[in-house]
């Protein structure tokens, strides 16, 4: 961007506000999409942002964003950097704004059952200190120990235990945002309200890209006395699936469903040195008091067993709540070069959802899709509603040090994987986002009235198309580039 | 808009390189107990951060006068081991980085700043006027030396020669000049570590056992002669003192190199507990103690934000409505952020029944 303007920028900030040296702009120059972490690995110099800044507090950041609709200067909201499909990747010409240093919890209302805190506070942290006092957010990501809050509701997350708890678009009470002019705009905490438009959902989802969230009050829940879970061993996915939805069909809610397809269940024994059985293992998790969790455990367990589940006992949930952050935690020994498959792995999930009618085909086509270009493919259904549920795939690929291989790979995984899941029903992302990795495909889900609709909302509170340009497929217009 | 050209490697262990690559692949995971990044918000101080600066160096995508700060915003408190699946030592990296960075010639002017100090017979942190004055004349004889740290007061070396007394042991209660050696390795300065390590050897190495004052010091210490921490040769003795058993409601801060770096959980709640007292346990405790900001001299290199990582920790404790008792360096700093902290020496110096016994 142009260094007179830099310079006008860092002149009104405090010193150390702004950064454009390569150290600082380089740990902003990737979030956690794989794909820009594989070009990383194969010693690619990622374009980084023009400059970094970093307000203390919100009235610094409201000056920034003013200063920069004044100039015409765009922006790239940064929190942890943890999104998985590049929607805090660096555009060229804006500046990136990093909001970690935003971040308190401002307060715990035990009346209502609301929690409030600034974006920048990550989630784990947030729950600790909730737990400490009595209390659970409940959404518990297998990023919640990595990433902020701000994130979680710009893509919309979903959490371990989201069929109780709801995503976390379903737990905003309120929030404050924001625009692209500079201005804050604040929704009151409600329990529910129909005073027009819920302008909380045109945020919610948006990425950055229709304004920047800096505050929120969510629901919070007691924290549960006890958490019974218990393991179930189906002949095949389909069977698996049908009980689950009979049992959310009774209004019973327990707070975790995870069923896992044969080849995810395979990985999960073996990597317990447990002898693999044959079938699908399937978790349920019912949390709360003594008495309530133990009623709906003993009703779970009913139709589970009716439906010709084999019971496995408590030992399949306990080995998962222990390690159910597993997968994050062992990511780099199985990226990083030299990892445990070798130099150049394709690696990624893959989230999609669907209604109950198609849940099972759109496992199908996606799985073969997949398969079709990476060498294993895992999936488990995670998340689940009355009316339908999310598919979580897990693909990898052994490429022997050819990163120009594994990246060939993944783009081709993904492009069929997502054209797959369009064929055969489903929506593109259950709880991930689109950021950049989705943009190809976010058209052909919404279909063109569909994107006009989020072009007109994007432009009417983004005229000058200065947030997060290009994520969602949404082009920006940086006049200062 | 270009990054990480490629220079000469910075020599750091092979292994201390490959850990800090594999850090540099992994997705933040201890982003939420790290109590520096929680408080400040700092972007070099996410473990992850730490890990890639170090791991560039080690791979030559950047240049040791490039580094600046961001080597700096971590103090040592290993609060992120425990989540960690591979057991990474973050401090240990960032003390390599350091050295070579130093080793390469690039003026970190404030851990010079600090070695100064030192050469001077004053603490790191340029003030001796906690200190008691030299003491050269070890009794050797004496069944235990108690080693003051840069931070010990006159009040706890006093509360510690009261115990001994009490105990009927023979001890001796040693203030080095300058500094044993421990926060200048930290700040990347080992040769200077190693000459004030020779110089304190040389009085303790015949020494029966040393009790440091100050946790990160036993590191320092002779490998001849047995070491253990204040709070454990405490835990040892009050079954022999004689001591009023009215001890107040405590909340113990647990110093996060006593309790996650020696494992020292257990001894001071003993103590307390001889002393009558009730323990209330704070948010963060155990093993997952959260720092007040002291340790791997980030309160030399970034004095505000150590300050502000001590005001959290105090905010934390003060919930419990608790007494505050603690020991070693983390009393400074919490003293330093407006906390009535009393030092666990002089707690059980105070419930001697007959101190001048």
């Amino acid at each position: 961007m142009n260094p007179t303007l830099l310079d006008e920028l860092r002149g009104s900030l405090p010193t150390g506000r702004v950064e454009d040296d390569p150290r600082a702009t380089g740990t902003r120059a990737h979030d956690w999409w794989p794909r820009l972490l594989m070009r990383r690995r194969a010693g690619e110099d990622l374009p980084t942002p023009d400059a970094v800044v970093t307000p203390h507090d919100r009235d610094e950041l409201q000056r920034i964003m003013a200063w920069c609709h004044d100039n015409d200067v765009a922006v790239v909201p940064f929190g942890a950097g943890t999104g998985v499909c590049g929607g805090a990747a660096p555009v060229a010409g804006a500046i990136t704004i990093d909001l970690k240093r935003i971040n308190r919890i401002l307060s715990l209302d035990e009346v209502t059952g609301a929690v409030t805190f600034e974006a920048g506070v990550v989630a784990e942290r947030l729950e600790e200190w909730l737990n400490h006092r009595g209390w659970t957010l409940g959404h518990h990501p297998s990023s919640a120990n990595c990433s902020t809050m701000g994130g979680f509701l710009a893509v919309r997350s979903a959490g371990q235990e989201s069929a109780f708890y709801g995503k976390a678009e379903d737990m905003l009470l309120g929030m404050e945002v924001l625009l692209a002019d500079g201005r804050l705009l604040r929704t009151t905490p409600q329990p529910s309200s129909s005073s027009g438009i819920d302008l909380n959902r045109l945020f919610l989802g948006g990425e950055g890209t229709t304004g920047i969230i800096t505050e929120a009050t969510l629901r919070v829940w007691p924290k549960p006395e006890v958490d019974i879970d218990r393991g179930f061993l189906f002949p095949d996915v389909p069977t698996g699936l049908m009980a689950i939805r009979d049992l959310l069909r009774t209004g019973l809610r327990p707070h975790v469903f995870r069923l896992y397809d044969e080849t995810d269940t395979a990985v999960v024994f073996s990597g317990q040195g447990l002898e693999v059985p044959q079938g699908c293992l399937a978790i349920i998790g019912c949390s709360g008091s003594h008495e309530i969790a133990s009623f709906v455990a003993r009703t779970a367990a009913g139709i589970m067993l009716a439906a010709g589940a084999q019971d496995l006992g408590a030992a399949p949930g306990a080995n998962w709540r222990a390690h159910r952050h597993n997968m994050s935690y062992r990511f780099a020994s199985y990226f990083k070069p030299g990892g445990d498959f070798g130099d150049a792995v394709t690696l990624d999930t893959m989230e999609v959802a669907a209604t109950w009618d198609r849940l099972h085909d759109v496992y199908l086509a996606v799985k073969a899709a997949l398969s079709e270009h990476v060498d294993l493919v895992l999936a488990h259904f995670s998340h689940v509603y009355p009316s339908g549920g999310n598919i979580y795939f897990t693909l990898g690929g052994v490429n022997s040090g050819d990163e120009q291989a594994a990246l060939a790979r993944y783009d081709a995984a993904w492009d069929a994987g997502q054209r797959a899941c369009l064929a055969a029903g489903g929506t593109l992302s259950h709880h991930h986002g689109v950021g950049l990795l989705r943009v190809p495909w976010l058209p052909l889900e919404l279909g063109e009235v569909g994107m006009d609709v989020l072009a007109s909302v994007k432009s009417a509170l983004d005229p000058k198309g200065l947030l997060n340009p290009g994520k969602l497929g949404l082009d920006g217009r940086p006049v200062n580039s | 808009m270009t990054q990480e050209t490629i220079h000469q490697p910075l020599p750091m262990a092979d292994e201390v390189v490959a850990a800090a690559v594999h850090g540099s692949f992994c997705p933040k995971m201890c982003n939420h107990v790290c109590p520096v990044f929680t408080v400040t918000g700092r972007d070099d101080a996410m473990p992850w951060s730490l890990h890639r600066e170090v791991a560039d160096l080690g791979l030559g995508r950047t240049v040791p006068s490039d580094v600046g700060g961001r080597l700096d915003a971590c103090n040592g408190c290993l609060a992120c081991q425990n989540p960690c699946v591979f057991d990474q030592d973050v401090p240990a990296q960032v003390v390599a980085a350091r050295t070579s960075v130093m080793a390469a010639g690039v003026d970190r002017d404030l851990a010079i700043r600090a070695a100064d100090a030192v050469a001077d017979g004053q603490s790191p942190y340029g003030r001796d006027d906690l200190r008691l004055g030299q003491d050269d004349d070890v009794h050797l004889d004496a069944a235990v030396v108690l080693l003051a740290g840069c931070r010990s007061t006159q009040a706890e070396c006093k509360a510690a020669a009261a115990i001994g007394a009490a105990a009927g042991l023979l001890v001796r209660v040693v203030v080095p000049p300058g500094c044993c050696g421990s926060v200048l390795r930290d700040l990347g300065l080992p040769e200077a570590a190693d000459v004030r390590g020779r110089a304190l050897a040389s009085h303790l190495s015949d020494a029966n056992r040393i009790v440091t004052m100050e946790e990160q010091c036993e590191r320092e210490m002779p490998a001849s002669v047995e070491v253990i921490d204040v709070a454990t040769w405490l835990a040892e003795l009050v079954g022999s003192l004689p001591l009023r058993t009215d001890g107040p409601s405590v909340t113990w801060h647990d110093p996060p190199r006593l309790a996650r770096g020696l494992g020292v959980i257990d001894a001071p709640r003993a103590v307390l507990s001889a002393l009558g007292a009730t323990v209330v346990e704070p948010e963060g405790t155990g093993r997952g103690t959260v720092s007040a900001g002291s340790g791997l001299g980030f309160d030399l290199l970034a004095p505000d934000d150590a300050a502000a990582v001590a005001v959290h920790r105090a905010g934390q404790l003060t919930a419990t409505g608790a007494s505050i008792v603690s020991t070693g360096p983390e009393v400074a700093m919490l003293r330093a952020a407006g906390l009535e902290v009393t030092s666990l020496l002089e707690l059980v110096a105070a419930h001697l029944i007959n101190p001048e016994a």
